[in-house]
This record gives C-alpha cells, sequence and structure tokens, in this order.
C-alpha cells in the first residue's frame, strides 16, 4: 500500500541545511496497523507528512497503492489527500466556525459530491464515533475528545483506504485518548491502513508492528 | 467541487465578521455612491443648461460688438434684415437699473428690444399686450415684464397701466409675459423688456450693446450666420471686432465644457472606487495571513489549489458586488434628493449605474485577485504549522 524508498527531507535555512530525514525506506502493507515512536524532533511528523502527501520528499521515491507519487502535481496530490488519506492531528484541526457536521463534511465537498449524499455519509461517519448527539455544535462547545471524535468522523467521512494519526491521544486525558484507541483499533479490524504516531509506548503496543525513528534514521522494527 | 458550496462557505466566512466586512464594503460603498451622484447631477446640470439655451428661441444667431472706434447704430441693424436666410433682427441694449413702484423696487437687468425682440426670444404675452413698431419708432416709455417682477413690485395687484420708474424715468407697464419657467442660468421671469430706443437715449448711446438675428429655419441658419459675418467683415474691416455665435455653437461648446466636467468628476469619484478596491485588497490579505491555518486545513484534507482561489475570489466579489450595489442605490437616492433641491431634472441613468456596479466587482476580483493567489500558493505543511 505504502512503499517510501530512500527517502530524505533537508530543509533550507539559508546559511545550514538541516537534513531531518536521512534515508528512510518503510513499507506498509494494505491493512497493516503500523506504530511509530521516537523522540522528539527525531523528524517522525515530518515522515507522515511526506507519506500524507503534505509535503515532498528532497529525493527518494514514493509509491502509493503502487503509483510513484512524488513526481505528482500540487493538483493531482490534492486529489490523493482527499480521497486515499484520512488525517487525524494532534491539535484536531477542525474549522473553528464549522458545526461539527459542517466539518465533517468538508472533505465531501471538496470530492464534488451532492449535498444530499453528503450529509448521510457525513451522519454516518458521526454515528460510528459516537456523536449524532452533537452534530450542529461547533469545535468550542465540545471537550476534546469529542472534537478528536469529529476530527476522526472527518477523516473517515471520504471512506480512504489509509489513516494517518499524528500524535492523536497527545491532547487528551487517559480516558478520552484511550476512546479514540478504542475507535482507530476498531478501524484496523475493518482494515484501514493505519500509520500512527505517538509517544506512548503503550499506545504503540496496540499495532501491529512498530518502527523507532531516530535522528531521521529507522532504527528499530519491532513486530508486537 | 461546486460554485454553491464554495459561495456558501464565502458568505459564512463574511458573516462571521461583520464590522470588517462593513468598514471594508464602505470604501466600495462610498465609490460607487459618488461615481453615480456626480455624473448624474452633472449630466443633470449639462441637460439644465441646455434646455435654457434652447429655451432662447431656435435658429438664433447673436452678434457681439466689441470694436471702440467703430459701432452699430440703431439704424444699421436693419441692414441685416436683407441678407438672405435672415427672417427677423432685433438690436439689443441691456443694462443694469433699479426699478421702483411706489415704495417696491428690484434691481433688474433691463432689456431694450425692437417689436421683433420678445417673439424671437420666445416670450409669449401673458396679459396686456407686446411692444409695436410705434413704440419703438416713437420712444414710448413703455415697459413689458416678466411675472417674477411683476410679483416683486405689485405683489397680487394688476401691473397694466401702471406706471414703474426705470432708472429715474417713468415708464408704463402695458404687458405682462407668460410664464417661461426658470432654468440652470436663472429665472427667464425676472425681466424688463423695453423698446430699445428709449432706453439707448435715457443712456445716452446711439450704439447697441449687441443685435440678435433669426434664420428663417435651422437649416438656413448656416447661411444666415455666413452672411451676417460677411457684412460684419465688411462693415469693421476686422475679425476681432465682432463675434458671431449660432445656438448651435453655444450649445456644442457648453455641452463640451459640462460634459468634460461630468467626465472629470466621475474620474475623481472613480479613483474613490479605486482606493475603496484597495481596502479590499488590504482586508483580503491580513484575512489571509489570519487564516493560513484554516487554509492549511483545507489543503490537507482534500483542497486544491483552484478552491482555495475561487473562495477567496469569491469573498472579495462578494464584497464588492453587496458594496456596490449598496452604493448604487444610495446613490440613486441621493441624486433624486439632490436634484429636487437644486431643481435640477434628474433622469435615471442606468448605463452609469450599470457601469459603476460592474466596475466595483471588477474592483473587487481584481484587488483580491493577488491574496486569493496567495492563499492558493501556500505549502499545506507550512500553513499547517502557522499559529
Ligand atoms: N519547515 C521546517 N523548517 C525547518 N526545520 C523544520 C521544519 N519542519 C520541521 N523541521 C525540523 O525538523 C525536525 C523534525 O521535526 P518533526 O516535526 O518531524 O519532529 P517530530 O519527530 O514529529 O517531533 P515531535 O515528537 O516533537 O512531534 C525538527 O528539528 C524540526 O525543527
Ligand atoms: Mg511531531
Amino acid at each position: 500500500m505504502i512503499y517510501l524508498k530512500d527517502i530524505t527531507k533537508t530543509y533550507d535555512m539559508g546559511s545550514v541545511q538541516v537534513q531531518v530525514l536521512r534515508g528512510i525506506t518503510l513499507h506498509v502493507a494494505e491493512g497493516e496497523f503500523l506504530s511509530i515512536i521516537g523522540p522528539s524532533g527525531s523528524g517522525k511528523s515530518t515522515l507522515m507528512n511526506m507519506v500524507g502527501c503534505l509535503d515532498v520528499p528532497t529525493t527518494g521515491e514514493y509509491y502509493l497503492d503502487g503509483k510513484e507519487i512524488s513526481t505528482y502535481n500540487e493538483k493531482q496530490l490534492s486529489k490523493i489527500r482527499n480521497q486515499k488519506i484520512g488525517f487525524i492531528f494532534q491539535k484536531f484541526n477542525l474549522l473553528p466556525k464549522l458545526s461539527a457536521l459542517e466539518n465533517v463534511e468538508l472533505p465531501l465537498i471538496y470530492r464534488g459530491m451532492s449535498s444530499k449524499e453528503r450529509k448521510q455519509r457525513s451522519i454516518e461517519a458521526l454515528e460510528k464515533v459516537g456523536l449524532t448527539d452533537r452534530m450542529s455544535h461547533n469545535p468550542t462547545e465540545l471537550s476534546g475528545g469529542q472534537q478528536q471524535r469529529v476530527a476522526i468522523a472527518r477523516a473517515l467521512a471520504g471512506d480512504p483506504p489509509v489513516l494517518l494519526a499524528d500524535e492523536p491521544t497527545g491532547n487528551l486525558d487517559s480516558k478520552s485518548g484511550s476512546d479514540v484507541m478504542n475507535l482507530i483499533r476498531q478501524l484496523s479490524e475493518e482494515g484501514k491502513t493505519i500509520v500512527l504516531i505517538t509517544h506512548d509506548t503503550d499506545v504503540a503496543k496496540e499495532a501491529k508492528r512498530t518502527i523507532t525513528i531516530k535522528d531521521g534514521l529507522l532504527l528499530d522494527n519491532i513486530i508486537n | 467541487m461546486n460554485i454553491k458550496s464554495v459561495t456558501k462557505m464565502a458568505f459564512q466566512s463574511i458573516i462571521s465578521n461583520k464590522m470588517r466586512t462593513f468598514l471594508t464594503m464602505l470604501g466600495i460603498i462610498i465609490g460607487v455612491f459618488a461615481v453615480i451622484v456626480l455624473i448624474s447631477l452633472g449630466q443633470g446640470a449639462t441637460a439644465g443648461v441646455t434646455d435654457s439655451i434652447s429655451s432662447m428661441g431656435s435658429n438664433i444667431i447673436s452678434v457681439n460688438v466689441f470694436d471702440r472706434k467703430k459701432s452699430i447704430d440703431f439704424n444699421d441693424v436693419y441692414e441685416f434684415e436683407k441678407l438672405e436666410g435672415v427672417k427677423n433682427v432685433t438690436p439689443v441694449y441691456t443694462s443694469n437699473v433699479t426699478i421702483k413702484y411706489e415704495l417696491e423696487t428690484t434691481d433688474v437687468s433691463v432689456t431694450g428690444g425692437n417689436e421683433n425682440y420678445l417673439s424671437i426670444n420666445n416670450y409669449e404675452i401673458g396679459s396686456g399686450r407686446a411692444i409695436s413698431p410705434v413704440d419703438v419708432d416713437y420712444r414710448n416709455k413703455i415697459a413689458v415684464i416678466g411675472l417674477t417682477t411683476a410679483e416683486n413690485l405689485f405683489g397680487k395687484d394688476d401691473p397694466i397701466d401702471k406706471e414703474i420708474s426705470i432708472g429715474g424715468e417713468k415708464y408704463t407697464v402695458v404687458g405682462v409675459l407668460q410664464d417661461k419657467g426658470s432654468t440652470i442660468t436663472g429665472d427667464s421671469n425676472d425681466t424688463v423688456v423695453v423698446p430699445v430706443t428709449t432706453i439707448m437715449r435715457q443712456s445716452g448711446t446711439s450704439a447697441v450693446n449687441s443685435i440678435t438675428v433669426q434664420a428663417n429655419s435651422a437649416e438656413e441658419s448656416v447661411t444666415a450666420k455666413e452672411n451676417v459675418e460677411n457684412y460684419l467683415l465688411d462693415y469693421f474691416q476686422d475679425e476681432d471686432s465682432y463675434r458671431v455665435f449660432s445656438q448651435d455653437e453655444m450649445l456644442n461648446v457648453l455641452n463640451q465644457t459640462t460634459s468634460m466636467l461630468t467626465a472629470m468628476l466621475g474620474g475623481i469619484a472613480g479613483i474613490s472606487l479605486l482606493v475603496g478596491g484597495i481596502g479590499i485588497m488590504n482586508i483580503m490579505l491580513v484575512t489571509v495571513t489570519e487564516r493560513t491555518r484554516e487554509i492549511g486545513i483545507r489543503k490537507a484534507i482534500g483542497a486544491g489549489r483552484a478552491n482555495i482561489l475561487i473562495q477567496f475570489l469569491i469573498e472579495s466579489s462578494v464584497m464588492s458586488g453587496v458594496g456596490g450595489i449598496i452604493g448604487a442605490v444610495l446613490g440613486v437616492v441621493a441624486s433624486n434628493v439632490i436634484s429636487n433641491m437644486m431643481g435640477i431634472t434628474y433622469k435615471i441613468n442606468l448605463p452609469v449605474i450599470i457601469g459603476a456596479f460592474g466596475f466595483s466587482l471588477a474592483v473587487g476580483v481584481f484587488f483580491g485577485l493577488y491574496p486569493a493567489n496567495k492563499a492558493s500558493k501556500l505549502k499545506p505543511v507550512d500553513a499547517l504549522r502557522y499559529e
């Protein structure tokens, strides 16, 4: 499903060049649940952004579903983000002025779906995360756990094959965190390909496989 | 991605910041308002001037004499009547004097003319009689007065056969003119007409100020004018001694002046529209910076460059468009009120309204383009990182 080959990422900081990823090769099979751990600043999010097509590698090849992505233009990449990938962020990243339902609908709007179908699928996604009673609330009127569940519903609404979660429990208390992890485990069982970044080794163990990144290099590869 | 959803998004974010939206629109509102009011009033004034010249009578050619050594006397005037294409001629002698009746006084310019003066200038007698050839021949001390003058001097009384004092000499009022309305150049009803011979003798002059020539028809006025000019050149031997104006020419000169003025006013107002556009650009740029994170989120879940570009463009054009509509409505209302107050005829000028609105919309699109493009070019990672 996901195949990264010798990926490097270098940030040009004017006088100095910072190499954040220094040649990462990684394969994630379809339906696999992979967790990534590593110290802060090691390049986890950078790698994840690459996988999620939010950023492009400096060198290396990226195959998604067998297609070479690194040569795609901005328009093609936005389509991939819209259809193939669901993003779950540590900071939820909901639009504050839209209701929960409108937030979930957003990716479907960009897909050009009719308003009726959009609404139906969004409600289904909100049902799945157990928030049908909060549909018309704005994010500011929701708890952190509820906001993250709305964000998960948004990632699910378009039914993408790949879910990328960058420290999804990082801003949550342990109860909400375990709710979110239960949801993610359930999605994995339903066949989604999931990549999860975490600092919590217990959370990391939920995945079938855990990789460790340090200083931009792949260090460990443990089957749990 | 359908336009309806993007338009809805644009409206949502415009409404979410009402005060800022209003202030941004204010620039456009004032711009469109100014364009419509200034052009409408300019055109109204032009129409007023044109009307007042037209009301002087048709086929009119006026001759003014400037020569100091040689002058045109009363009798010379009748030489013009012999010229081809000329129908009627009247000498004109104007002097500003004080007019008295009992205790009432009024300052009016008294015009001396012959029996043709009233008809050439499109005056009609309302009551009493007009100036006759006999009055001119015998230098009778009679006067025909306008409605306003009559009211000023006599109030509700009948002026006919009353004696008034014009510059200290007694005249008998023999006629009152019909209402001729007022124009931008003044009240046509505030006038006193006397036999030209009478007023010239009173002033101790034998030279007329000007001569008004009426051509047989509009078509023949060109020939008539040529003949008048030839005669004058022959008489004075100097082109600078006299000036011949046909009504057409006067209209042209005036129309040119006023339409230039209107264009200038419209241009100045147009600049204010442009400034309003810059206001929109400024706010849109601030908005783009403020909403960097939102743009990042939208891109992360699949918005393409085009989606973001269109969203921001619609936001700026909705602001300028709505501002344009408000400005147009206010402009039309204000033009009506002002023209009523100034006594100008005002017609709703659809091309100007549509033009001003269209221009405001174009301004919104044009000045929205740069911020929208900037927003659409943001890289998703950078935008998401933005706090
Ligand atoms: N746009 C950028 N410009 C310059 N340096 C950057 C940029 N983005 C990331 N970096 C640097 O790359 C390194 C890796 O960052 P990254 O966010 O991937 O770390 P991380 O492993 O996700 O850390 P954390 O666990 O704290 O989230 C950091 O040193 C960071 O400063
Ligand atoms: Mg990170």
